[in-house]
């Protein structure tokens, strides 16, 4: 009984000083982390109201090995040579552009979006968070 | 007593737990480059070597861009055993302050190893905006992009050709700012749906000097 009584105090000592130390600690992590605003989420592409375009980030190799329908490829290692395409038979001023790559650490699709808002300034572009596997079973078209 | 010690002991072995694992020692986790005009990689090198009292094998190293590729002499380190990890970052169009991340599997230990490369890529030139796009197409209103260049020797601009016959396009300097020009695009009919690339030519040579142009 003494023993459970100790370990039950020494447990509610650890969390005391726990929760004290995240209240007062100058750089505490939040709880939950707030969505990077250029950032977007696969339930939010659905609530979309204006027409979207999915744009793959990844390099040409991954795009060519399987990419969801409706998808334009747009990376920065081709951009020179992609971007002709893209602007000249896929870009429209009112699309809002979903910008994807692979997913957990893939920054390339951040990139890409950045660039495409950098360009053409007005432009809707957002990275998908969670990459491409947010899109199994997603229809663009 | 006794148990509170036997309590607290438990919690210090299960905190430095960690410590138990095998692991590599970087000199530099984290690698900053300033690439120079016309350069297209870098290769970055990050030496190790195993701290530990046991073999380390490295089982993966992953990285956070396909243009980033890591290249290693062999997997298994033996103790006090010194490596390198070399990191070969191809730029392809990349232009700007590049962040890229390599993450260094260890077969026995379930927590990653992160390096970090950085590379400051310069800009030789921008077109902004690269489109210049007609809403109203059916209006021959002249539109303008701006051209600037950002290397330290002069530019001339020899030739401005436009592929599409439904615009003239031309590039005037502008007064008041050195190396940077004024594209001035103007339809000489109806451009409804009408697409056009624009090829600007320099001297020195300088690749990819691209407008493009588009009708509604």
């Amino acid at each position: 009984m003494r023993f459970i009584l100790e370990c039950v105090a020494l447990w509610g000592l650890a969390l005391f000083l726990g929760l004290l130390t995240a209240w007062l600690h100058p750089h505490a992590p939040q709880l939950r982390e707030p969505l990077d605003p250029l950032a977007i989420t696969s339930e939010s592409i659905a609530a979309l109201s204006e027409s979207y375009l999915l744009v793959d980030a990844r390099e040409r190799s991954a795009y060519q090995a399987g990419h969801p329908p409706g998808a334009v490829l747009l990376n920065e290692s081709e951009w020179n040579e992609l971007l002709g395409v893209f602007l000249l038979e896929h870009y429209e001023p009112s699309t809002t552009y979903i910008v994807y790559c692979d997913g957990g650490g893939c920054d390339a699709s951040k990139s890409v979006a950045k660039r495409l808002r950098d360009e053409l300034p007005g432009t809707e572009a957002f990275y998908l968070k969670g990459g491409i596997e947010k899109l199994e079973g997603f229809n663009n078209e | 007593m006794k148990t509170i010690i036997t309590v607290l002991l438990l919690v210090l072995a299960i905190c430095h737990a960690h410590l138990a694992y095998a692991t590599l020692h970087f000199e530099e986790e984290q690698l900053s480059f300033k690439a120079e005009m016309g350069q297209k990689e870098t290769i970055a090198i990050f030496p190790f070597k195993n701290v530990g009292e046991e073999a380390v094998t490295i089982k993966e190293v992953k990285t956070s861009c396909g243009c980033t590729t890591p290249q290693l002499d062999k997997k298994v380190y033996e103790p006090g055993e010194s490596g390198e990890i070399k990191l070969v970052f191809d730029y392809g169009s990349r232009t700007g302050m590049q962040n890229k991340t390599a993450y260094v599997v260890l077969s026995d230990n379930p927590k990653p190893l992160m390096l970090k490369l950085t590379v400051e890529i310069p800009v030789a030139f921008k077109v902004s905006p690269p489109l210049l796009y007609w809403s109203n197409p059916d209006e021959p209103v002249e539109m303008k992009s701006e051209l600037k260049f950002f290397i330290k020797e002069d530019v001339e601009i020899t030739e401005v050709k436009c592929l599409n016959p439904a615009w003239e396009v031309r590039a005037e300097p502008r007064a008041d700012e050195e190396g940077v020009y004024d594209l001035v695009a103007t339809p000489l009919k109806d451009v409804s749906s009408a697409r056009a690339t624009v090829l600007i030519t320099t001297e020195p040579e300088l690749d990819n000097i691209r407008l493009y142009l588009r009708g509604r």
